[in-house]
């Protein structure tokens, strides 16, 4: 196993190796050689000892970090210890820009196949992320959506009462703003039919925590919950209106939809 | 890189004193000190770079003896037991540190 890992930290070495400035390499890569060979004797004996050298290859890569940057300070005595390096640097997007403009051809196949790969993957997310990610179009930051509810001792969702969701509103002070939402069923009555038709009773606050803006009419306002059943208000979807109620006419804006 | 305007870390006065004590490679000094590879050795480069430690290769027919590659070995200069002076009288403790090396 020892013997195994060795191998593995050598072969990090000689990967690391390439970062080390070319006059000092040999021997920096002979030092490490023979640091993390006798580090592999000692280790050895021990129990787990192929963990230690593993840990001691780690040190590897940040020493021949240092050792170049090191050369790059060497490098700059004389001049400002500070402009130095950011010269050589603007030195080499200088040789790099001529380099691109010395073969227009490959450059043109470089961006527009680069720009094609990042124009079809921005797509491909887009598609992913409306399909899979964005389950509802219409409410505003889905991220900070969040469900609260009551768990049942076998692991089954629970309802809870009004005045519990009246404690968690109140003083579930983290969230900027806290709907509940019953699922259930309703009659409707439209065009000398009567069918059911699946829906929510919910809080007044319910739209505006969501997010959601009607299409026409007004959604909830807080006076519709200020005592129960005096005047119920429903909000319907596109469909329900288009499939149902076609024969009333489009709600102008301020009425009730 | 001047080592008389230099300031160092606790870190390079660790190793400074272990090479004091007769650590003289990178190993010897992680071992002792319990410092992890990716900060003695950069460390060594540092104090190498200024001026306050020197590195030597040991002979081929030493390594050879002992069947092992040949090591790179440090030293303190003249400027590092300097330094390591100054720190010894600035913080009493380091001396405590480690015991010194009893075989080679």
């Amino acid at each position: 196993m020892i013997a195994l890992s060795l191998r593995a930290a050598l072969a990090l070495l000689s990967a690391a190796a390439r970062f080390v400035p070319a006059a000092v390499r040999s021997q920096w890569q002979e030092e490490w050689s023979a640091e993390l060979q006798h580090a592999a004797a000692q280790f050895a004996s021990r129990r787990f000892g192929a963990i230690p050298l593993f840990w001691m290859t780690l040190g590897v890569v940040r020493d021949a970090l240092v050792v170049r940057g090191l050369a790059l300070v060497r490098a700059s005595d004389g001049c400002s210890p500070r402009r130095r390096p950011v010269q050589g640097v603007a030195q080499d997007f200088r040789y790099a820009l001529r380099g691109l403009a010395a073969s227009p051809g490959f450059v043109l196949g470089v961006v527009g196949s680069l720009s094609i790969g990042m124009a079809g993957t921005g797509a491909a997310f887009s598609l992913i992320d409306a399909a899979f990610f964005r389950s509802y179009p219409t409410v505003s930051d889905q991220s900070s959506l969040v469900r609260v509810g009551a768990q049942q001792t076998d692991g089954g969702r629970a309802s809870i009462t009004y005045d519990d969701y009246l404690v968690v509103r109140d003083n579930f002070t983290s969230l900027s703003g806290v709907s509940a939402a019953y699922a259930a069923q309703f009659a409707v009555s439209a065009n000398g039919d009567a069918f059911s038709l699946p829906g929510s009773l919910v809080s007044g606050n319910y739209f505006e925590v969501l997010g959601v803006k009607p299409q026409a009419g007004r959604l909830f306002r807080p006076d519709d919950e200020a005592s129960a059943w005096t005047h119920p208000a429903v909000v319907i979807g596109y469909s329900v209106w288009r499939a149902a109620c076609r024969v009333i006419p489009r709600p102008s804006a301020g009425s009730s939809p | 890189m001047r080592p008389a305007t230099a300031a160092l870390s606790y870190t390079g006065l660790f190793v400074l004193q272990a090479l004091w004590r007769g650590y003289r490679f990178g190993f010897d000094i992680m071992e002792v000190t319990g410092l992890a590879s990716g900060t003695v050795y950069p460390a060594l480069r540092r104090l190498e770079a200024l001026g306050f430690v020197r590195s030597d290769w040991e002979s081929d027919d030493r390594a050879r003896e002992q069947a092992r590659p040949r090591r790179r070995y440090y030293e303190l200069t003249a400027a590092g037991r300097r330094k390591l002076t100054e720190a010894d009288a600035r913080y009493r403790a380091l001396g405590k540190l480690f015991p010194g090396r009893t075989t080679t």
